[in-house]
């Protein structure tokens, strides 16, 4: 069996900064769980803006030629809603959980590059700021959140043009921002789950979360390039007068072909944006192939098919991208092909939907209330397919794009989708991270507020869209027979709303309490369960050697019975056997002894065990990834507000960017220059790390 | 009162538990009972909701687009149908199968050892693989004939009239080509031009072509069939066979800024015969309506009030000519306004924000920056667009004028009208404050734009010059192009907030006339030293010309 070392990183004793608190130890933090937390609490604060946002759309459209917003803060509003969801709340919901939960579900101490994992998210803070720094400058971005050129064009040196304020600056170099954040955080990943794997973990035995962190990383890896393109080509029009999107510029009064084609920036936009939707969803999928079985108390049904799924489904989701465009006219033949591609990719997501109920089927199911919002995805999600298969027939779609069928289609996809299982998430590892169990009654009552105020909030979109109102618009007459559903959207939505201040008052509750949680309170079949809650700074004293892929299980009801029916079942329906587990190499006993080891290192804030942990090394706390992220945001910024310049020759650049390169640059300095270690006296670096304290 | 709240709900659940054979005293088994009934009724809610659009419709639906009234449109709603019916029993099966697999596999007590730890099962697994790829296929084949079907109605025009359409921020142009002609310029060899209005013969192919010279936009007339974006570089075609008289509501479907909401437009579908007359009545100058409002009587010309008017709109068999139209004229075409032929018969103004009646058309003229935001009337020469606080440039006295003339654009046997109107399409509220007026009779007096602008009847005064106009504006001259003999007179006046004069080069370049803020017409006898030949008119003041207020004159000889 192959072996798995942990690599050297900067080493340092644990007690240094494990139980250290306050802001600075923050904000030079590089653990990955601290990170994991910072992301979360960022992603909650973020999806409660864009509530606010969704609340004062909800607002403007309850009653027929509402004046409470004006146009124009309307459509800022709609597109900071989306920007947000997506980017600033979603994503970052995701990342935490890869964050906080991949190292220790892999049996590692630290992901591959901690301070590179800190980079990522102060970046995202420094993307989120510039995004929302826009209302202080009343210029929020305003051309939906996949702004379509030329809407976002400013044609150079002419008056007539389409968006001249600050507001699309805001919005691109935000993204910008953000993207570079995503692509670390996602190499990062990849990296730790490919070489930090404990000894024994074969791909095949890793847990489907980590799997679904691998797809998803991968995913923005391949995706963000093209926005980041995108993103480029229209800053170049903006800035230099290029022409990459505009078709046309009068030129001396005559009107000019220049070659540029608006088409150009939907095709790279949702190159990024279509697979972008998978890496909000396949996160999700992975929650929830995590949480089924553990309360059904039996394996994921198909496993290995569960993980060609996430594959097959990201995969296809780079060749559907023009679905999106269904009626842009391309003509036939490419409409054609991709209405096919489209269809072929409710195949794979149909499979893990009867997996998940192969899953329940059979078992012994506890509907706690992470449980019940897994099983509420499931349902919902299912809607969002349904309508996704009809927006997949392209003469369908033209009558349903743009028009609020499809904001209610992609709300259930990813309001019942992702968001529910985001709060499963969050209800069933709040435990491991705090050592508390949120409030069962709260969180029953939670979900179903939360279930039945979605469906009112989101449902009758699909008879708006029917009845013909198109997505984005800020008011509507009185005759248009829309007034009536719009209503009752606004008083769903805002009892959606409230079912998030439910949430937030169970945490704190719970936060306050002291009543501590049981060690393992779900019976749960994964290795981050056999470390103490919250898990010590290094994760494992020992790092753990992996026979089975559910482990934990293993480790607690052995793996006889599991084998046995498993023959059986060959025997008598043709049970598929897929990645079965080998246990010929170790001695099971022994393992489990390695993971009470583990699990009996005490209180972790205390470190009453300093004595034995003293031969595990961590990596040194560090402020030059702020320090990079700061200067990156000051270069951003000072593209926005380009004064005052400075005049060198012909060249006249904005004083603040080159401000903010000169930060980066001594960021990037320190960081490279950062003492590699400091280790300890006896400190032998042939020893490998996991090895060394078995002493 | 509150224990009386919650009494009914308590009633209910007695009841249920009761009809379903537990006694008062089981709460336990009672609970379980209503949570299942309540798991049913979410789903059953779900399930009725889908045909709750039809409960929820008090009248009107003028944008549903679940009754088709083309054949386009029933081939959409066939294949939507067969979408929606296959989904539905995905749905119902899905659903049933979570519920189902939930109770019947709820843990309880007798759980002492754990279930069976089946880890798949491959016969069920491929099943559930190739099921739903069947679905998909008996799905797909209708979609794709349909896809290529839906493009070849569109590129084929025999038999078909071909409308030209031009998506404008935030109004539609409307181009009958005529017949023969191929013409994607938009163009002077168009028959007639109309804006937020498309009228079409009943059973009559239509085959639309799409051009935007700004942003994206999307047509779309739900009742009619999909629709098609609008996409600057590239032609686009869209075609339905319009069934049933009657009017249809159109809308943008693709976000293209500040007013998208408000870019909507109507569809006339009208008997061959009305369609032709109203045909003919877009091609003749305006009728004896308008002759008490037009200059002299002369209804070839417009009143002085519209002289600023004039650089974007046009109306037929006038003076009012020279605005942009289509997309390949000078850069201002993006906010060029809409061909006024025949206004007082449009339904309604603005795009389909308010109902065309002379009160909304005075408040819309006095402030439209109030009644449409960001729109571009006025803002042109400035390079704003228009918001809420922003004045208008017009007068009441002159909004008195110019209401009474457009509202005489009309065929004085009356408009050449489609079916009856089925349902209103907006209301906005100016019109629904406004005061019932009676419109202007036919060569009476100007009409009043009553409760709007009463003090604007007293200024309402038609244009009396007989002289060819001049009018100056921040910073552009209203007309570009001017002919006048020697010896014959021009009236010009400034009706910006910035000084301007009149220069004609290699003239009168150091004497220029000046053109007064207070807006006073000079009238200007053209000079019999001035040879005749074609000159360059500018304002002379420092930058003007640079800005584009510069023009040609040319001199005729007396």
């Amino acid at each position: 069996m192959a072996t798995f070392a942990q690599p050297q990183t900067l080493v340092r004793p644990a007690s240094s900064s494990s139980s250290e608190s306050g802001l600075w130890s923050w904000l030079t933090t590089i653990d990955h769980k601290r990170i994991g937390i910072l992301y979360g609490v960022s992603a909650i604060v973020f999806l409660f803006i864009g509530g606010l946002e969704a609340m004062l759309i909800r607002l403007q459209l309850a009653r027929p030629e509402n004046d409470l917003l004006s146009l124009d803060t309307y459509n800022s509003v709609f597109t900071m809603h989306g920007t947000t969801m997506i980017f600033l709340a979603v994503m970052p919901a995701s990342t935490a959980w890869f964050n906080y939960l991949v190292p220790l579900q892999i049996g590692a101490r630290d992901v591959a590059f901690p301070r590179l994992n800190a980079l990522s998210f102060w970046l995202l803070l420094a993307g989120a700021l510039i995004l929302n720094l826009s209302f202080l400058a009343g210029a929020a971005p305003n051309a939906g959140w996949y702004g379509y050129a030329p809407l976002t064009e400013v044609l150079v040196g002419q008056t007539d043009t389409f968006n001249t304020g600050r507001n699309i600056e805001f919005w691109a170099l935000g993204l910008q921002v953000l993207g570079i954040s995503s692509l670390a955080a996602s190499f990062n990943m990849i990296v730790t789950i490919f070489n930090l794997r404990a000894p024994g973990m074969t791909l095949m035995r890793m847990p489907i979360f980590t799997w679904a962190t691998l797809i998803t990383s991968i995913l923005m890896v391949l995706a963000f390039p093209a926005i980041t393109v995108a993103l480029v080509l229209l800053q170049l029009d903006r800035f230099l007068g290029t022409h990459f999107y505009i078709p046309s510029q009068y030129v001396n009064g005559e009107l000019t072909l220049t070659g540029g084609d608006p088409l150009l920036w939907q095709h790279l936009f949702w190159i990024f944006g279509h697979p972008e939707v998978y890496i909000l969803i396949l996160p999700a999928f992975g929650i929830v192939s995590e949480i089924i079985p553990v309360f059904s108390r039996k394996p994921l049904f198909g496993y290995a098919v569960m993980v060609y799924a996430l594959a097959a489904i990201a995969f296809l989701g780079f060749g559907v991208w023009v679905h999106h465009m269904f009626t842009t006219g391309l003509g036939p033949t490419p409409t054609a092909i991709f209405a096919a591609t489209t269809m072929l990719i409710a195949i794979p997501t149909g499979v893990k939907i009867f997996n998940w109920v192969g899953t329940m089927w059979g078992g012994q199911i506890r509907f706690s209330t992470p449980m019940l919002f897994a099983v509420g995805l499931v349902s919902q999600f299912t809607i969002g397919g349904i309508s996704g298969v009809m927006h997949s027939s392209a003469p369908v779609d033209t009558q349903q794009n743009d028009s609020y069928f499809v904001v209610a289609h992609f709300h259930y996809v990813l309001f019942g989708g992702s968001i529910f299982a985001l709060i499963a998430a969050v209800y069933f590892w709040f435990p491991k991270i705090t050592g508390k169990m949120l409030d069962e009654r709260l969180g029953k009552i939670h979900f179903w507020w939360t279930f039945l105020s979605f469906n009112a909030a989101f449902f009758p979109m699909h008879f708006l869209g029917l009845e013909g109102m198109p997505r984005r618009y800020a008011s509507y007459g009185d005759g248009s027979g829309w007034w009536f559903w719009n209503v009752v959207v606004s008083i769903g939505s805002f009892a959606l709303a409230a079912s998030f201040v439910l949430l937030v008052y169970n945490i704190a509750k719970t936060l306050r309490s002291k009543e501590r949680a049981p060690e393992d309170p779900w019976d749960a079949a994964t290795l981050e369960w056999t470390t103490p809650s919250p898990p010590p700074v290094y994760n494992y004293k020992v790092i753990p050697t992996i026979t089975n892929r559910d482990q934990f299980w293993a480790d607690k009801y052995g793996t006889g019975q599991d084998h046995e029916e498993e023959a059986d079942l060959e025997v008598r329906i043709g049970g598929m056997k897929i990645g079965s587990v080998d246990t010929e190499d170790e001695n099971p006993e022994d393992q489990a002894a390695t993971r009470r080891q583990n699990a009996q290192s005490g209180d972790s804030q205390s470190l009453g065990n300093i004595e034995e942990d003293e031969h595990i090394h961590m990596p040194n706390p560090s402020f030059y990834p702020l320090v990079v992220a700061i200067g990156l945001f000051l270069v951003a910024f000072g593209m926005i507000y380009s004064y005052p310049r400075l005049e060198i020759e012909r060249l006249s650049l904005p004083v603040l960017s080159l401000f903010g390169l000169v930060v980066m640059l001594v960021g990037i300095a320190g960081w490279s220059l950062e003492p590699a270690s400091d280790p300890e006296p006896d400190h032998d670096e042939s020893v490998p790390l996991g090895t060394s304290s078995h002493a | 009162m509150r224990r009386r709240l919650f009494e009914p709900g308590r009633r209910v659940g007695d009841l249920t538990a009761r009809l379903i054979g537990l006694s008062g005293q089981d709460r336990a088994r009672r609970r379980q009972a209503m949570v299942r009934l309540g798991v049913l009724a979410t789903v059953m809610v779900l399930v009725l909701s889908l045909v709750g659009p039809v409960l929820a419709q008090d009248g009107g639906r003028p944008y549903t687009q679940t009754d088709p009234k083309s054949p386009e449109g029933l081939q959409i709603q066939d294949l939507y149908k067969l979408i929606f019916w296959m989904g539905l029993v995905v749905f119902v099966f899905v659903q049933f199968l979570i519920v189902y697999t939930a109770m019947r596999f709820k843990r309880n007590r007798s759980h002492t050892q754990r279930p069976n730890q089946i880890h798949g099962h491959r016969t069920l697994e491929i099943t559930w693989t190739v099921v739903p790829a069947i679905v998909l296929l008996i799905i797909a084949v209708p979609t794709i004939s349909t896809i290529y079907s839906t493009y070849a109605a569109a590129d084929d025009t025999d038999d078909a009239i071909v409308v030209e359409i031009y998506g404008k921020q935030w109004w539609w142009e409307v181009h009958y080509a005529a017949p023969g002609t191929d013409d994607v310029t938009g163009g002077e060899n168009d028959l007639v031009i109309t804006a937020n209005e498309v009228r079409i013969p009943e059973d009559q192919k239509v085959v639309f072509k799409l051009y935007s010279n700004n942003v994206i936009h999307s047509f779309w007339v739900p009742e009619m069939t999909g629709k098609m974006d609008v996409i600057p570089g590239h032609e686009r075609r869209l075609s339905f066979t319009p069934q049933e008289s009657g009017t249809y509501y159109g809308e943008c479907a693709e976000f293209c800024g500040t007013a998208h909401a408000w870019m909507r437009f109507i569809v006339k579908v009208q008997p061959q015969a009305e369609f032709d007359a109203w045909m003919t009545a877009m091609r003749q100058p305006p009728g004896p309506t308008t002759a008490a409002f037009a200059p002299d009587g002369d209804v070839a010309r417009t009143p002085t009030e519209f002289g600023r008017c004039l650089l974007c709109h046009n109306i037929t068999g006038t003076q009012a000519q020279g605005a942009a139209v289509g997309i390949t004229t000078d850069p201002t075409s993006n906010n060029a306004g809409p061909n006024l032929t025949l206004l007082a018969c449009r339904d309604t103004l603005a795009a389909g924000l308010l109902e065309n009646t002379p009160e909304n058309l005075a408040l819309w003229l006095l402030n439209p920056g109030h009644v449409k935001e960001g729109n571009y009337m006025y803002a042109v020469q400035a390079g704003v667009k228009n918001q809420d606080d922003q004045e208008g440039a017009l007068a009441p006295e002159e909004v008195g004028v110019l209401v009474a003339y457009l509202e005489s654009l009309r065929p004085e046997a009356g408009c050449p009208e489609a079916g009856t109107e089925r349902g209103n399409m907006n209301t906005g509220e100016v019109a629904a404050n406004a005061q019932p007026i009676e419109l202007p009779v036919p060569g009476g007096p100007p009409a009043t734009p009553a409760a709007a602008t009463p003090e604007a009847v007293a200024g309402a005064v038609p244009g009396t010059s007989g002289t060819v106009l001049l009018e100056g504006i921040d910073i552009n001259w209203t007309q570009k192009e001017l002919t006048v003999p020697v010896g014959g007179t021009i009236e010009m006046w400034n009706a910006g907030a910035a000084p301007h004069n009149f220069a004609i080069e290699g003239y009168n370049d150091d004497a220029p006339v000046d053109l007064p803020l207070s807006g006073e017409h000079i009238m200007w006898t053209v000079p019999a030293d001035l040879e005749p030949g074609t000159y360059v008119f500018y304002c002379e003041i420092p930058g003007h010309r640079a800005a584009g207020m510069e023009g040609t004159i040319t001199i005729t000889a007396p």
